[in-house]
Formats: C-alpha cells, sequence, structure tokens
C-alpha cells in the first residue's frame, strides 16, 4: 500500500515508472496491474514503460481501465442472473413508462424529448449518491426526480445491469486480485469507484497537484477558423522539428467549433491524428436518412420533403438506387405536392406514357415507391407493442435505406447500418406499447450521442477537448479557443439536480462551482502535459459566427501576466501587453507563414502574381473579359459560331422570333440552350395567367368544334343559340378539372374566386361574340385552335425577300370568314392589354404573332391574292372589356413584316445574343436599377450579372456592322 | 472631496435597500458597482447570490476583471475562487440561466437548445410555410387574401409581415388586437349608380369629340367592368377609374353644364379611389391581426411545443358599415 504525489505531464509518468520498477523489486515478470482513467492515458503508460527510464523496458504489466476491471470481475455474474447491460433505449423507454404512469410535476413537459433526456441522465447521476431522499428533501423538483429514479431503479433492476452495479458487484469480487495495483491519475472518483479501489488488497496510488503552470507561447487571431489554422501551422513546424506526431496534442476549450475545425484543417493538411469523434450516426446519410424517413408522415410526405430525402440518403427501390433527379422531375411534372396529390404521377405516367417512356416510368416506380411507403407507415398509426414497432421500422428499414450485402460498404456506412440495428433490436425488447413519435424519439436518442473516434489511439497528433487530454505527456501542445466565454465553458446549474442538493452529497455530484473548479485544474494539467518550452495557447479576438469581440480566457492571465512582466495586468487590457504573437489576417498569413495545404500553397502563388497553371492564368483572362465593356462572347456575341439557322431547321414560331425581339439573352438561353427556370407545383399558390389562358381557349374550342360538328354553329348575324352556354360551361369545367388533375389552378380557395371569374368571362364571351361577328361583317367560325408546322402539319412559309424562306410553325387561336369570303385571323388575350402607342412597326419585332399567323391562314386557306386581311387581338375577359385591335394586314403591313423578320431571323444567325433591359428599367447592371427580374440573367437569384451597359452595346463594330439587327435593337428614339 | 460623495458612500453602504443609480459616462458607475458588490462579499454574501448584468459580454469581462482586482486586493478568496460561476453576465445569459436554472417551473423541458439565428430562421421560414398554408385553406382568408392580391400585395409582402412579426413575436401580443376585426368587405353598389348618372350625363353635350364627352365613355367601358365583377375584380377594376381634369371638356358644347359634370368625374375618381383605399386598410389590418395572432399562438406552443393550437377566436361578423 502506497500513496504518491507527483505533478502533471513527465513527471507522473515517471513516477509510474518508478512505482513499477520497484514493486516488480527483483523479479521483472512479477504481474503488475495499472488503471488508468481513459485508453489514451493507458497507452501513454504503456509507452512510458516500454521506454523504460533509462534501464530497458518493463514487460508483465497490464494496464487497464477500472470499468474494464470491474467488467472483467463481475459482468459474467450479472449476465448468469440474466440480466443485460442497461441501454440508452431501455432506459429511455422506461422513463417514458414512468412518465405515462404517473406525470406528477412534469406534467407540461412530459411529452418533450428534453425531458427524457434529462430526466435519464438525472437517473444515472443519482446512482452514485448514497442517500438520495435526504439531499432533495425540500426542494420539489429534486423531490419529483428521486421518485422517477426510485421508480425507474424498481423496473430496470431486475433485468438489466447498469454501470453502478458493476461497480459494486466487482467489490465483492476484488479480493481475487492477488498481484499490486496502481491507480494512476485517478480523480474524481464517485463513491462505487473508490469502493471498488478501496477493495483491492495491493493498491498503490499515483496522484497529482495542479501546480499552475503557465503557457510559454500566447497567440491570437481574428477568429476560430484563424486561430485552427495558426494552431495547423505549429503543428506542422513541430512535425518538421522531428517531434513525432503521437507528442504532439490539439487541444480545445469548447467542442463547437472548435472540434470541427480541428478536424478538418488537419484532414486538410493531411497529418495523421486521432480523438474523439465528431460524427455521430445521425450525421452518417444512413442514420440521418433513417431518422428523416420517420418524420415524413408529420406533413403528409411533402413532396419536396420526400425528394430531398431522397436525395440525401441513399434510397434503394427494387435493388438499386433510387433515381433522385428522375423522380424529382416526374414529381415536380405531374404536380406533386404533399398527401393525395401523389396520385398524380399515375395520370401523369399514362399521359406520357408513349411521347416520354422514361418519365413515365420514372412517374410509375415512383408512385408505387411512396405508395408503398406509405402503406407502410400507416401501419405505424396507431399504438401496438414495441415488439411489432421495432418490426415495422425494421421491415421499413430493410425496404428503403439497409445496405445490400455486397460488401464495399465503406467503414463509416457499415458502423451507422449496425449501430441502427442493434437500436431496433433493443427498442423490440422494451415493455410496453410504443407509436413511431416514441420510435423516433429513442432513435434520436441513442443515434444521436454515439460519437465515433478518429484514428487510432496513439496514432498522430491527438485531438480532443482540454479534460480529454489532460493526463497525457506530449512534447507539443497547442490550446486552442483560450477566450472568455469559451473557456471556461459557461457555468450552469441543473435544473434537475440543483447546486443546492448538490451541495448535500459530499461530493458525489459536482456543483457548478466545482465542475469550474475541475475545468481550471484540467487546463492547467494539460499545459502540464508538455514542457515548459512546449505549451502555446491561442485565443481568438472576436467571432465571426456569433458576432462580437472576445477576450482572452481570466485562466490566461498568470500566463499573460508573466509574459509581459507585468503583475497588475487584467484580462480586458491584454492589448497592452507585450510579448503576445499576433496572427495576421487569413491573406497575411497565406502570404507570410508557411501554407498547411495544398490550397493555401496555390493561393500564395495566385497572389504573388506566379500562374500555379495554366488554369489560373486562364481563369484570370476570362475574368477580365467578363468585366470588358465590350460586346465579347460573355455579352452575348456568338460571331463566327456553329448556331443553328432558322431557315435551315425545323419550323420556327412567331413567339419565338418575339422572344428574340424581346431580349436576345433570354432568346439564346431558353432556345438555344434550353434552359428554363424550374417551377416547384408547391409554389403554385394561384392559377398563372398563361394556364388561366390554356382553359380558355380550351374551353372555346370544345364549344366550337362541339357546335360546328352537330350543326348549330351561329350563321352570320345570328347569335349563338341557347343551349351554347351549357356546352361551353361543360367544356370549360372539363378543362378545368383536368388542370385541377395536374397541380396547375393552385390552393383550392383561391381557385374557387378565379375559376369562378373565369366563367363569368366566358359567359359574358358568347354575347360579346354575337355582337363581335355582327360588327366585323357577319363572321362565321372556320377553325378553332388552328395549328401548322407542327407534327404532321405544313409549315407555312415566309419568303424573306433574299431567297431565304422561314418556316413557320404556331397555333392560331381562331379564324373566321366574313360575308365576302375574307378571312379574320384572331388571337385571344387573356393577360392586360399594353397600353401606349409602338415606336417602330411590329413593336421592334416584338409583336409578329398577327403578320404571320395572317400569312399561315391566307396560305392555307387560300385568301384571294391582293385582298387585304384581317387580324386581332381579342381581349377576351371582363377587366379589359373585351377590347378588340384589329389591324388590317396588307402589302405595305407584309413588307414590314418580312423586313421585321429577316432582322431577327439576321441577329440569331450572327450570333447577337446581349441582354436587353426592358423599358421600365429593370435590367442587370444599370443607372436605374439593379433588380434583375429575369431567370435567363439572375438563374440562381444572387442577382450579379456583368454585362455593357446597353448604351456601350449600341457603339459596337460587330452590331453596326448588321444595320438592319442594329436598327432593331436600337432604334433612332431610344438612342436619341 | 468629490461633490457626490455622499452618493458614493452611500452606494458602498447601504447595502440593505435597493438603490438606482443614474450617472453620466465615465463618473465611474462601474467603480462604485464594483465597490458594492465587494462591500456585500465583505458583508458575508456568497459572490454565487449576487447577480451583475452588463450590456455587452465585453462590459461583464470588464466588471470581472475589476472585481478580481479588488477581491484580491481585500484578500476575499472563497469569492475569488467562486467568481468563475458567478452570475455576471449580459442580460440574455442571465435570463438563459434562470430560464435553465428552473425550467420545469416555466414549463420548459429541462434541456432547451437556444438556436442559433441561422436555424432559428429556417425555423422561422418553415413556421411562415405553414402560416401560408392554413391562410389559404381557411375559408376566412383566402377571400381576404384574395382581394390583397387584386390590390397588388403580393405573397412576399405577407412573408415580410410575417417575418417581422415572428422576430419580435413578444411585443405583437400587446399591439395586435385579440379579437379579429370583421372581414372587409368592398361595396361598389354606390359607385356604379355614381357612374351610371355619370354616363347619363353626356346627353348633354353637343359635340361627339369634345374630350370630356369621351372621357365618358371612358367612365362607361369602366362602369361596364364593375357589372357582375365580384370584390376582388372590383378592387381591381378601382384602380382604373378614369381620371379627372379641371380643363376637359369645352364650355360651349355643354350647355353650361360642364363645371357640374367635371365635379361629378372628379367625384367619382375620389370615391372610387377611398373605396378602393378603406378596403385596401381593411384587409391589411384584417391579415395584421390574423397572422399576429397565429404568431403569438406559435411562440406559446413552441414552449410546450403541443402538437395543435386551435386557430384564433372571431369576432361575430358586424353587418358592413354603411
Amino acid at each position: 500500500m502506497s500513496d504518491r504525489m507527483t505533478e502533471f505531464g513527465s513527471a507522473a509518468y515517471s513516477t509510474l515508472v518508478s512505482t513499477v520498477r520497484q514493486l516488480k523489486a527483483d523479479d521483472a515478470l512479477r504481474l503488475v496491474a495499472v488503471l488508468v482513467p481513459t485508453e489514451h492515458v493507458g497507452v501513454a503508460a504503456r509507452r512510458a514503460l516500454a521506454h523504460g527510464d533509462g534501464r530497458p523496458g518493463i514487460a508483465a504489466v497490464h494496464v487497464l481501465t477500472l470499468r474494464r476491471l470491474a467488467e472483467s470481475l463481475a459482468a459474467a455474474d450479472l449476465v448468469a442472473q440474466g440480466r443485460r447491460p442497461l441501454t440508452t433505449t431501455s432506459l429511455a423507454g422506461a422513463v417514458r413508462d414512468v412518465l405515462r404512469d404517473h406525470e406528477g410535476l412534469f406534467e407540461p413537459v412530459a411529452e418533450q424529448i428534453g425531458t427524457v433526456r434529462a430526466l435519464a441522465e438525472a437517473h444515472r447521476a443519482l446512482r452514485a449518491v448514497p442517500a438520495p431522499e435526504e439531499a432533495a428533501a425540500g426542494v420539489t423538483v429534486v423531490e419529483e426526480t428521486v421518485r422517477i429514479h426510485r421508480d425507474l431503479l424498481a423496473r430496470t433492476e431486475a433485468t438489466t445491469y447498469d454501470e453502478a452495479d458493476l461497480l459494486r458487484s466487482a467489490r465483492d469480487h476484488a479480493k481475487k486480485i492477488d498481484e499490486p495495483v496502481i491507480a494512476f491519475l485517478l480523480h474524481d472518483l464517485d463513491p462505487d469507484e473508490q469502493a471498488l479501489l478501496d477493495a483491492l488488497p495491493d493498491r498503490h496510488t499515483i496522484r497529482a497537484i495542479d501546480t499552475a503552470p503557465t503557457a510559454t507561447r500566447v497567440l491570437h487571431a481574428s477568429d476560430p477558423d484563424d486561430e485552427v489554422r495558426a494552431a495547423v501551422r505549429e503543428v506542422m513546424g513541430a512535425l518538421r522539428q522531428d517531434v513525432p506526431g503521437h507528442r504532439i496534442a490539439v487541444l480545445y476549450g469548447s467542442a463547437d467549433p472548435y472540434a470541427r475545425l480541428v478536424h478538418e484543417h488537419l484532414r486538410r493538411a493531411a497529418i495523421t491524428y486521432f480523438g474523439r469523434g465528431i460524427r455521430s450516426t445521425l450525421d452518417n446519410p444512413l442514420g440521418r436518412g433513417f431518422l428523416r424517413m420517420l418524420e415524413l408522415p408529420d406533413h403528409g410526405f411533402r413532396r419536396d420533403e420526400v425528394l430531398a430525402w431522397v436525395a440525401d440518403a441513399p434510397v434503394r427501390h427494387q435493388g438499386r438506387r433510387a433515381p433522385s433527379s428522375r423522380w424529382e422531375r416526374a414529381s415536380r411534372a405531374a404536380g406533386v405536392v404533399k398527401d393525395e396529390h401523389w396520385d398524380r404521377l399515375r395520370a401523369y405516367a399514362d399521359q406520357r406514357a408513349e411521347r416520354n417512356p422514361a418519365a413515365a416510368e420514372a412517374a410509375r416506380s415512383l408512385a408505387d415507391f411512396v405508395d408503398d411507403l406509405r402503406t407502410r407507415f400507416a401501419a405505424l398509426e396507431t399504438a401496438m407493442p414495441w415488439a411489432d414497432v421495432a418490426a415495422a421500422a425494421q421491415a421499413l428499414w430493410e425496404a428503403v435505406l439497409a445496405p445490400a450485402d455486397e460488401g464495399g460498404l465503406s467503414p463509416d456506412d457499415d458502423r451507422a447500418a449496425r449501430r441502427i440495428g442493434a437500436a431496433l433490436e433493443g427498442i423490440a425488447r422494451l415493455p410496453g406499447d410504443g407509436d413511431l413519435r416514441s420510435l423516433r424519439e429513442l432513435l434520436e436518442l441513442q443515434l444521436a450521442d454515439d460519437l465515433d473516434r478518429v484514428g487510432t489511439i496513439g496514432v498522430g497528433v491527438h485531438v480532443g477537448s482540454v479534460a480529454d487530454g489532460y493526463r497525457a505527456v506530449v512534447d507539443r501542445l497547442v490550446i486552442v479557443g483560450a477566450a472568455e466565454g469559451v473557456l471556461p465553458t459557461r457555468p450552469a446549474d441543473d435544473p434537475l439536480l440543483p447546486d443546492r442538493v448538490r451541495a448535500h452529497t459530499e461530493g458525489v455530484l459536482a456543483t457548478t462551482i466545482e465542475r469550474v473548479a475541475r475545468q481550471r485544474r484540467d487546463f492547467h494539467a494539460a499545459l502540464a502535459a508538455a514542457p515548459r518550452d512546449g505549451r502555446t495557447v491561442s485565443f481568438p479576438r472576436g467571432d465571426f459566427r456569433g458576432g462580437g469581440e472576445r477576450v482572452p480566457s481570466r485562466w490566461l492571465l498568470p500566463s499573460l501576466r508573466s509574459l509581459s512582466g507585468d503583475d497588475e495586468l487584467v484580462v480586458t487590457d491584454w492589448a497592452d501587453a507585450s510579448g503576445l504573437v499576433e496572427m495576421p489576417s487569413y491573406s497575411g498569413a497565406v502570404l507570410a507563414a508557411e501554407p498547411p495545404t495544398p490550397q493555401e500553397w496555390r493561393q500564395r502563388a495566385a497572389a504573388t502574381g506566379q500562374p500555379s497553371d495554366t488554369l489560373a492564368a486562364t481563369l484570370r483572362d476570362r475574368r477580365a473579359r467578363r468585366r470588358s465593356p465590350e460586346f465579347t462572347a460573355f455579352a452575348g456575341n456568338l460571331r463566327g459560331a456553329n448556331l443553328p439557322d432558322p431557315t435551315e431547321g425545323a419550323p420556327i414560331s412567331p413567339s419565338a422570333l418575339e422572344q428574340w425581339a424581346r431580349c436576345p439573352w433570354a432568346y439564346f438561353v431558353g432556345h438555344l440552350l434550353r434552359a428554363e427556370p424550374v417551377e416547384h407545383p408547391e409554389d403554385v399558390v394561384r392559377v398563372s395567367s398563361l394556364v388561366r389562358g390554356n382553359l380558355m381557349h380550351h374551353a372555346l374550342e370544345g364549344l366550337v368544334t362541339q357546335a360546328r360538328a352537330e350543326g348549330w354553329a351561329p350563321e352570320p348575324h345570328q347569335p349563338w343559340p341557347a343551349r351554347s352556354w351549357d356546352a361551353l360551361q361543360r367544356h370549360a369545367q372539363e378543362a378545368f378539372d383536368e388542370a385541377k388533375a395536374r397541380g396547375l389552378t393552385g390552393r383550392p380557395l383561391l381557385w374557387e374566386g378565379d375559376s369562378a371569374a373565369l366563367l363569368a368571362d366566358l359567359r359574358q364571351w358568347l354575347t360579346r361574340d354575337d355582337e363581335r361577328r355582327a360588327r366585323l361583317g357577319g363572321l362565321t367560325p372556320l377553325e378553332e385552335e388552328w395549328s401548322f408546322g407542327g407534327r404532321g402539319r405544313p409549315a407555312a412559309s415566309l419568303d424573306l425577300g433574299d431567297g431565304r424562306q422561314l418556316h413557320l410553325r404556331g397555333t392560331v387561336d381562331r379564324i373566321d370568314v366574313d360575308a365576302d369570303g375574307r378571312l379574320l385571323v384572331t388571337d385571344y388575350k387573356t393577360g392586360k392589354r399594353k397600353a401606349g402607342k409602338e415606336e417602330q412597326a411590329w413593336d421592334g419585332g416584338r409583336r409578329l404573332q398577327l403578320p404571320l399567323y395572317a400569312l399561315a391562314a391566307a396560305t392555307h386557306f387560300g385568301h384571294p391574292d391582293g385582298e387585304p386581311l384581317r387580324a386581332a387581338y381579342w381581349y377576351t375577359s371582363r377587366r379589359e372589356g373585351f377590347r378588340d385591335d384589329v389591324e388590317t394586314i396588307d402589302d405595305a403591313a407584309r413588307a414590314s413584316a418580312t423586313d421585321t423578320v429577316r432582322a431577327v431571323v439576321d441577329g440569331i444567325v450572327h450570333g447577337v445574343f446581349p441582354a436587353r433591359p426592358t423599358s421600365d428599367g429593370t435590367y442587370y447592371q444599370g443607372k436605374t436599377t439593379s433588380r434583375i427580374s429575369c431567370p435567363a440573367c439572375d438563374p440562381d437569384g444572387l442577382g450579379e450579372l456583368i454585362h455593357p451597359s446597353w448604351e456601350q452595346l449600341a457603339e459596337s463594330d460587330d452590331l453596326l456592322a448588321l444595320p438592319d439587327v442594329h436598327a432593331l435593337l436600337f432604334p433612332a428614339e431610344e438612342r436619341a | 472631496m468629490i461633490v457626490d460623495e455622499d452618493a458614493r458612500r452611500r452606494i458602498r453602504t447601504d447595502l440593505d435597500n435597493t438603490v438606482f443609480v443614474e450617472a453620466g459616462a465615465g463618473s465611474g458607475k462601474t467603480r462604485s458597482l464594483v465597490e458594492r458588490i465587494v462591500a456585500l462579499v465583505a458583508d458575508g454574501i456568497a459572490i454565487h447570490y449576487i447577480v451583475a448584468v452588463t450590456f455587452t459580454e465585453k462590459a461583464a469581462a470588464e466588471l470581472r476583471d475589476r472585481l478580481r482586482v479588488e477581491l484580491t486586493r481585500g484578500g476575499h478568496d472563497k469569492a475569488l475562487d467562486d467568481l468563475d460561476g458567478a452570475a455576471i453576465g449580459t442580460l440574455h445569459s442571465f435570463a438563459r440561466r434562470i430560464l435553465s436554472e428552473h425550467a420545469v417551473e416555466a414549463e420548459l423541458p429541462p434541456l432547451v437548445e437556444v438556436l442559433d439565428p441561422v436555424a432559428s430562421r429556417v425555423a422561422a421560414d418553415r413556421r411562415y410555410d405553414e402560416l401560408q398554408t392554413e391562410l389559404l385553406d381557411d375559408a376566412d382568408a383566402a377571400p381576404v387574401l384574395r382581394l390583397a392580391l387584386a390590390a397588388d400585395v403580393r405573397l412576399d409582402h405577407i412573408r415580410a409581415l410575417a417575418t417581422a412579426f415572428d422576430e419580435d413575436w413578444d411585443l405583437v401580443d400587446e399591439r395586435v388586437p385579440a379579437v379579429l376585426p370583421p372581414r372587409p368587405h368592398l361595396d361598389v353598389e354606390r359607385l356604379r349608380w355614381q357612374a351610371d348618372d355619370l354616363v347619363a350625363m353626356a346627353k348633354h353635350c353637343r359635340a361627339g369629340d369634345d374630350r370630356l364627352r369621351l372621357r365618358l365613355d371612358d367612365v362607361r367601358d369602366w362602369r361596364t367592368k364593375l357589372e357582375g365583377a365580384d370584390e376582388a375584380e372590383a378592387l381591381g377594376v378601382l384602380a382604373s377609374v378614369p381620371r379627372p381634369h379641371s380643363r376637359l371638356g369645352q364650355k360651349g358644347n355643354w350647355n353650361g353644364r360642364v363645371d357640374e359634370v367635371r365635379a361629378a368625374l372628379a367625384a367619382l375618381h375620389a370615391d372610387a379611389t377611398t373605396a378602393a383605399a378603406t378596403a385596401l386598410d381593411g384587409v391589411m389590418r384584417w391579415l395584421v391581426a390574423r397572422i399576429g395572432r397565429r404568431i403569438v399562438a406559435d411562440a406559446s406552443a413552441r414552449a410546450r411545443r403541443s402538437p395543435a393550437v386551435p386557430p384564433p377566436a372571431r369576432a361575430r361578423p358586424r353587418p358592413a358599415a354603411a
């Protein structure tokens, strides 16, 4: 029996070596056991023992933790009693049961997962307290907590065992250990641990005292990111000086944000490290995917949630990875939002079966997939025995997510899959009933905390919290995040076991003050792990995430005072202290310090003007051209490029030509690149004007077709017969129903109003049409929705007057013939009428439908040569008062339309695609506004586009070389 | 001796009473505060029973610094040891501390997580999506929304309103009526008569091309658009009411009634504009109350996370104001 005091760090390990040596005396093979606080200290201890103390290393030493010792002594006994280890799942399940039987004080928060978690933690803490009732006396919350603790114990102890059981049971077997046992740096033991230790017959203790060492180097950087970069540079420097990786440690006071940052930066610098992991099973795609799947029913299987889940998690369907992009497109096109909308997929599939079999197949497989999912979840809607809940969840897991057994699974995925399996097994064994919600909670509890270890203990740089690393021994140590508010972490009292109760537990439950004191001791011990000249501590001056300034931790004060030689220094005056190392800004560090990562090497090279490769040179050149005020390719100048010639390819529609005139860039993006903004069915709140127009067209087409087929179409100067309204209503309703089934009509209540308004417009259309046919000379409807140039229909041909022919396609809303056999072409307009006079013929090409439709109709229906032909825009809404804009297309109009079309075609052929601002000034960058409202210029919604201004383009030589195109884009009035 | 030495002494020594100190910047408030805390400690009060709240983290660090210096000087070793755990910090950190220490009493789960700004933004967006769906599916709200949309209010505007409420939900309750105001209505009957009367005045004009006479044709077209228009459509039409002009029309063409016609045109324009504005005002008040109530209900539901919160109480519809 011996008790030795030493200092933390290498002194402690020397003491260990000499103690072992002493205990072995002259028998080198005499077995000695060393109890260590952590596996990591175990590795360090083995290394120290192997290294010896000048004499050869030491053999026959058994190094293990107290828990491992207890397990080896008692686990077999406990299992023989039919007990299993108490898991998080079974404990949480038991907490739920206790609360269900009697909520007591926890009634308002009994449903919350945080309550379950906190009660489970309190239960574990109370296990070590000999007489919890006494400590709790008088504090209602704690009395309630103790009541639940007792209840939990009663429910679980017959079938399970926990750490306290293990330690207590091991105590009875402790006598069996007859070799000497050294308790090495075991601090903060609870009564059960201490009792086991005390029961060992031949025990020796090595304890360390806090000598409050100081840091020899204190760095500060602008924020945690830069701080960690600096720490990695320190590590690289040490490695370069041949300090072995396992003799270096990087520790942090608070895991958030430092754990992730340190892992990330060390990985980027390709430095091997080990330590506590930062990712739990829930951070793995399989774990996260499983939990997300269980949340899908919460919002009625919303399309966006289902598809986001399919894209994120390795979801499988029919043995293969689910085609998330194809499914996304199909569900979007089918107009699925959630719940019963999923049925739209099958209708969509039927509709697409011929034209796009791949899309139809995707829709069908997604429909099968979601149906299956919903059926399986429906089974989980009601409470049932946990074994059944677990079986249903297991079936879901296997059907949808469980990776195939072919192997090739990454260690991460493999671990996650095994943990999920184990969690479900544990849940299956729970007594009582469960449901989907509780299932999710239990899984979350179990899977959120199981952080993995990264790397192999003792191989590479040690990364961890100050508490993880403090009993180690290294040559170089960097502690990051030593700022006020981060180190120590802000102490918070425990709501279930507050300090006023903890104070009566004789140190078994540490109070906040004791916890902070332990943190400070850990910090000092961590510093002591490295020799004096190997300790670096850093702190951030600010925090870019949370905002605000930071000051060094109060615990750095002795170091700051000793470095500056100013014994009166206070931490808030740290900036006046000398001897601190200031890390320059990120860019400064890239230029000055040794870059730890390839990326920073490249940045340094680029910053000093040495293109590291041709890519950099190319990028620089491209950027200059992109910012150029000239009409470059980036501004839409594709002169000389191999572009499709509209006069040689498939027929083109008048609206495509109009699109070029409105904005050549938007034409390029839409018609040549075929890029379209993605429209989500979720965003369809209200029927769009495009769909509104289509509905009107369909209803009217139905009416006219039926009337002509049945022979009741009105004669000239005759009104529509009485039955027309019924027929029109029926056709409208059919069109409405179809649109609704495709998810185009928006939210039902708004659609109620909108559809009523549409019907009112249609109703008035009948009388307005009577009046109109009479007014325009006794018209007879000839065609409704007449198409040309499409599938199987001859295209209309326009002679451009220079030997070229342009083939046209399109659909004319309506063609009438008057009493003299002359045609009237009508385009229905359901939108708003544009006011104001046109400055250019055919609005500079932005309005070409009427002359081109007139041409097509004249050719096809044999309009008498030389006879002018009438064409009209008819605004068929009450809002626009059914206004009718009729124009006569005579030879002069035809000639000017041909000139306009030729200029548009030339623009396309010669690759002229600049972005054109609208007349109200909403465009890219420029004088009146910076608002960009068009997806062609701002596809990502970030609003950055660099183009020459429209005025600059007007002076471009390439454009001036095409006078007709130039005149179309830059009319004289606009330029004046 | 400093003129306010008495006040300073009182801060230092009058430990049994509440003291309110008001003084200018740089006058030594913090110094006095430190002295008072040290005096309390010397009087036997444990430092963890003392709360000191500051505006910023930096001010809290400064206060701690000065306390450390003074407690060291006074030899209060126990208080120095416990200073790390003392409640010296910002109002936020103190509030958080109270809530986490008395979570169950505050009907919060014992482990609460404070969302960072980004996560809380995401959660707010999510809540808005649900709110929008709820409004669009609510038979009372949808017609009001349709009115709003007709008046060129966009759903983005409503999102902005909800977001602003959500950010300061604690201020909403007292400012937004507890009961929904009556649903806004737009009644255009009187405007129709007014327009009919005005159109009828065209008979007093002798010249067909008189500009006032032509404007009356516009009024006639406008009047036609109101025919059979539902509320939302009518609100859209109101915006295009023909404009009056004081010099419109030739006096000689109107049989001495030109001023009367001009005045009637001006009155129609004014009345239509007012009707539209009143309707829009009613729409916004209704939406503000509806959304505000929902945000308040959501906020209290978040504390308990009870799955469903009943929609706000509705006032009995009152007959539209005459």
